[in-house]
């Protein structure tokens, strides 16, 4: 129809490692939560790819990508709330500050 | 009239008219610090906004000279499909008809004046911030004007909200707010949610209204389908229904409009620079609810009449309640603001009785002539320091030009000048509908009344601030420079101009077509509303209108002038019972008529019933405060209930759920003393005996062996394993990555594509 899949799928996984290169390099919490982001969109991509090369259905795909974008917003919203009474409570949002998980 | 679709030669262009703002938007965003950097990327949204209006121009242009020398009937839709969902195509593009022809004409004229006066008013508080949502602002305005179907409009619309929200936010870190003023972040947090009622309400009417044509089978959102759908299949829908439909509609606009139970935002959005006032809540994004209802008038004329009743009933309530709020106002902007809300509530008055045609007329006049009063007074507010009338007067010396282009906007806003034309429309429209409709006449009552009070509150704005002496003198008022000046000129002179075609076209009161080219208002009816008969209106009721209209006018300003005018050159002082007391040293004949009035108000205003319609307007009839406290009756209600839940049914349960226990405690104790203690006391004995024995097994075997060797071994694999938790959200990615990586790499395995 387009192109070839794999020129979508790379962009995707293109996409994914940006956005995990971002998590991993970033001190910034709020950084980290944009990062995220973007690693949740390159799914979205694949979602609504694969459904565009499939026989399932162009609209299935479509669905699962705006429930999926549904759900990032309420994770970035929980995030958001998080990093925000963190700052309250430490004055910081540097994410190597807080090592209280360390073993 | 001609019924042929003609070909129009800068069609091609319109779809640059919104896009060129909102690319030039992010341009100034990231490139302003750089380009222009004394003005804050000003060239980059200077440049963006006025090829915008030029190509307005061109397009706009054409349709309005194509329809005035053709009498051609103008309807061209460009178009791209943006999407499809099921059945359903919805398109992006621009559709060029009258309506949107005027009215984006007029917003990109405002937005280009705006940007060039922000150059100045803006040169110290100014950002590259400011200038990208204000283009935004012009594209997404542009956008909705210019839009096919109801989905662009309400993009364009929900943009508008969140311009509107950024920029009267524009001050967000200031400290210090006047007293009895909204701080810029609370007021931007108002405006924003108060209109997203009314947005819910659009949105509403918008899907039912695509469900009706769902119903029928041909999905659409598109203006013109949906029109000629109504059109053609009339009899098969229900008119009681699309009132509902219609009156979900004019909920945005009363949101976004701000008429009356959802008016409160407006007056905090003064909150924002005066430059936003301007163009935001004075001249466009206010209009937008207007032209809203003008685009989907079929629904309106489609639905019974009580939707139209309903709409001309709310325009007569907020143009008489905010007309009356503005008399008391002391902040120059206030005054104003309430008089934007006013004037809206005309054009409501408008669309609710005469057609969409006056509304959309009065939509232009307006938006002209209160850009211009709002720009002259961000001037005044510059050059005097103050937003505050009673820190000002004598201005006239110091700002010359600013005097006199507010002199023009105060006259076509009191009624004389281009506004006589669209608000004496609007009175003789009402008027010749109240014949068939004795409700309206309260409407026509209020309409009437407004106009008067219109007419004294703007003067008694301009009596106050410009002549007599300065009550601050410290504040040393100067003239603005060329950069505001420049487009207070412009906008004076289109006021002037828009006052002289209207005129040749139409001699008021003598009712003679001078030249009938330039007949505006009636080729509005023309152009907006092709297909419905010009309004056959009295001759004889329209000249006693006109004339009644000049002289309330009239009187307006000659009370205004009697109460508040500084004669002789009078010392005016602001008392601290809330009146300007006026101390003349030399007296003729005017003067003692204007002490004699001034004191009858001032005795008047003394009395009970005066000081309580005093406070009554300064508090805006108690609507906010009404709003504030039904918020907290509710919450008071909430608590009341919780408290009354928690004392009676949750004490009571946990009390008895005590008693239980204590009687169950009381028993157990029984058969813990009697029968379980001999147990024990068994058990013991036999336990004592067993233990020697266990003692020596356990020191021996198990506590240097197992127990020991265990833990020292798990303390041991522990100490290794610690280090991976490290507590570094990074490294817990990074391990989350490597299983990715391992199971990815297992599914290759499994499925074949590695070899084993």
């Amino acid at each position: 129809m387009i192109a070839d899949a794999s020129i979508f799928v790379g962009i995707a996984l293109l996409l994914f490692l940006i956005g995990f290169a971002g998590f991993i390099k970033s001190k910034s919490a709020i950084r980290m939560l944009i990062a995220v982001e973007i690693m949740l969109n390159s799914a979205n991509i694949n979602f609504a790819i694969f459904a565009l090369y499939n026989d399932i259905g162009f609209v299935t795909g479509q669905i699962a990508v705006i429930i999926s974008i549904a759900l990032a917003a309420a994770e970035a919203a929980v995030g958001l709330g998080i990093i925000l009474s963190v700052y309250r409570n430490h004055g910081t949002v540097e994410a190597t500050d807080f090592q209280a998980l360390k073993g | 009239m001609v019924e042929e679709v003609v070909h129009l030669i800068f069609s091609d262009f319109a779809v640059f008219i919104p896009i060129i703002p909102i690319v030039a938007s992010f341009i100034v965003l990231f490139a302003g610090k750089y380009v222009d950097k004394k003005a804050y990327g000003n060239l980059i949204a200077l440049i963006a906004t006025g090829a915008s209006f030029i190509l307005t121009l061109l397009v706009s242009g054409e349709i309005i000279l194509r329809l005035l020398l053709d009498h051609a009937h103008i309807e061209q839709k460009i178009a791209a499909t943006w999407f499809h969902v099921g059945d359903v195509k919805i398109e992006i593009g621009v559709l060029l008809d009258p309506l949107a022809a005027v009215v984006s004409l007029m917003v990109a004229l405002i937005a280009f004046l705006v940007v060039v006066y922000s150059r100045s008013y803006m040169s110290h508080e100014g950002s590259p911030r400011y200038y990208a949502e204000i283009n935004l602002f012009a594209a997404a305005m542009l956008t909705l004007c210019l839009s096919p179907n109801f989905i662009q409009l309400f993009v364009g619309w929900e943009l508008m909200g969140v311009c509107s929200y950024l920029l009267i936010g524009y001050f967000y870190d200031k400290e210090v707010v006047p007293e009895g003023q909204p701080h810029p972040a609370s007021a931007a947090k108002k405006a924003f949610l108060t209109t997203k009622v009314g947005d819910i309400f659009l949105f509403a009417g918008i899907i039912l209204l695509y469900l009706e044509t769902l119903n029928f089978g041909q999905p659409t959102f598109d203006f013109i389908e949906v029109r000629d759908l109504l059109e053609a299949q009339a009899i098969h829908f229900d008119p009681m229904w699309f009132v509902f439909i219609a009156l979900l509609i004019f909920g945005g606009a009363v949101g976004k409009s701000a008429q009356f139970p959802l008016h409160v935002w407006l007056p905090d959005a003064m909150a924002g620079p005066t430059t936003v006032s301007c163009l935001i809540h004075s001249a466009t994004m206010v209009k937008a609810g207007i032209f809203l209802i003008a685009r989907s008038y079929f629904v309106f004329e489609f639905a019974d009449s009580d939707a139209m009743l309903i709409v001309a009933l709310i325009g007569g309530i907020t143009a008489i309640m905010s007309g009356t709020i503005a008399l008391v106002q002391t902040d120059i902007k206030g005054v104003l603001a309430f008089s934007t809300i006013s004037q809206l509530g005309y054009m409501t008055i408008g669309l609710g009785v005469g057609g969409m045609a006056v509304a959309i007329f009065h939509v232009i006049n307006h938006g002209v002539f209160k850009a211009l009063l709002f720009l002259s007074a961000g001037s005044v507010i510059h050059g005097a320091g103050t937003q505050d009338i009673r820190e000002m007067g004598g201005l006239r010396e110091k700002m010359p030009q600013t005097s006199i282009v507010m002199l023009i906007g105060s006259l076509s806003l009191a009624g004389i000048g281009n506004g006589f034309f669209s608000k004496d429309a609007i009175i003789l429209h009402t008027l010749d509908h109240a014949l068939h409709e004795p409700l309206v006449m309260l409407v026509w009552l209020s309409a009437v009344i407004t106009a008067f009070l219109t007419a004294f509150y703007i003067f008694r704005l301009w009596f106050l601030v410009f002549p007599g002496q300065s009550r601050k003198p410290e504040h040393h008022a100067h003239e603005s420079d060329s950069w505001m000046t420049r487009p207070l000129w412009t906008l004076a002179i289109v006021s002037l101009v828009l006052a002289g075609i209207y005129f040749l076209g139409n001699i008021p009161v003598l009712n003679i077509e001078l030249i009938p080219l330039l007949n505006i208002e009636h080729h509005m009816f023309e152009w907006l509303e092709p297909l419905k008969p010009a309004p056959d209106i009295d001759k004889g009721l329209t000249v006693l209108t006109q004339l009644s209209s000049l002289i309330i006018a009239l009187c307006g300003i000659g009370l205004a002038y009697i109460v508040y005018y500084p004669r002789k050159n009078a010392t005016v002082t602001f008392s601290a019972d809330g009146t300007f007391k006026f101390e003349v040293s030399e007296k003729d004949s005017i003067v003692g008529i204007q002490e004699t009035s001034r004191s009858v108000i001032r005795s008047i205003k003394l009395t009970f019933i005066g000081r309580g319609i005093q406070r009554l307007l300064e508090k805006g009839y108690y609507i906010d405060d009404l709003y504030l406290g039904l918020v907290h009756v509710i919450y008071a209600y909430y608590c009341e209930l919780m408290n009354w839940l928690e004392k009676n049914i949750f004490d009571n349960a946990v009390r008895f759920t005590g008693r239980i226990g204590y009687e169950l405690c009381g028993f157990s104790r029984w058969w813990d003393d009697t029968v379980v203690d001999g147990l024990v006391r068994l058990t013991g004995r036999a336990s004592v005996a067993l233990c020697g024995l266990a003692k020596a097994t356990d020191e021996r075997v198990i506590d240097h062996g197992i127990i020991r060797g265990s833990a020292k071994g798990v303390m041991k694999t522990g100490g290794y394993i610690r280090r991976v938790q490290t507590g570094v959200v990074e490294n817990y990615a990074l391990y989350s990555l490597m299983g990715a990586i391992t199971i990815i790499i297992i599914g290759l395995f499994i499925a074949g594509v590695l070899p084993l």
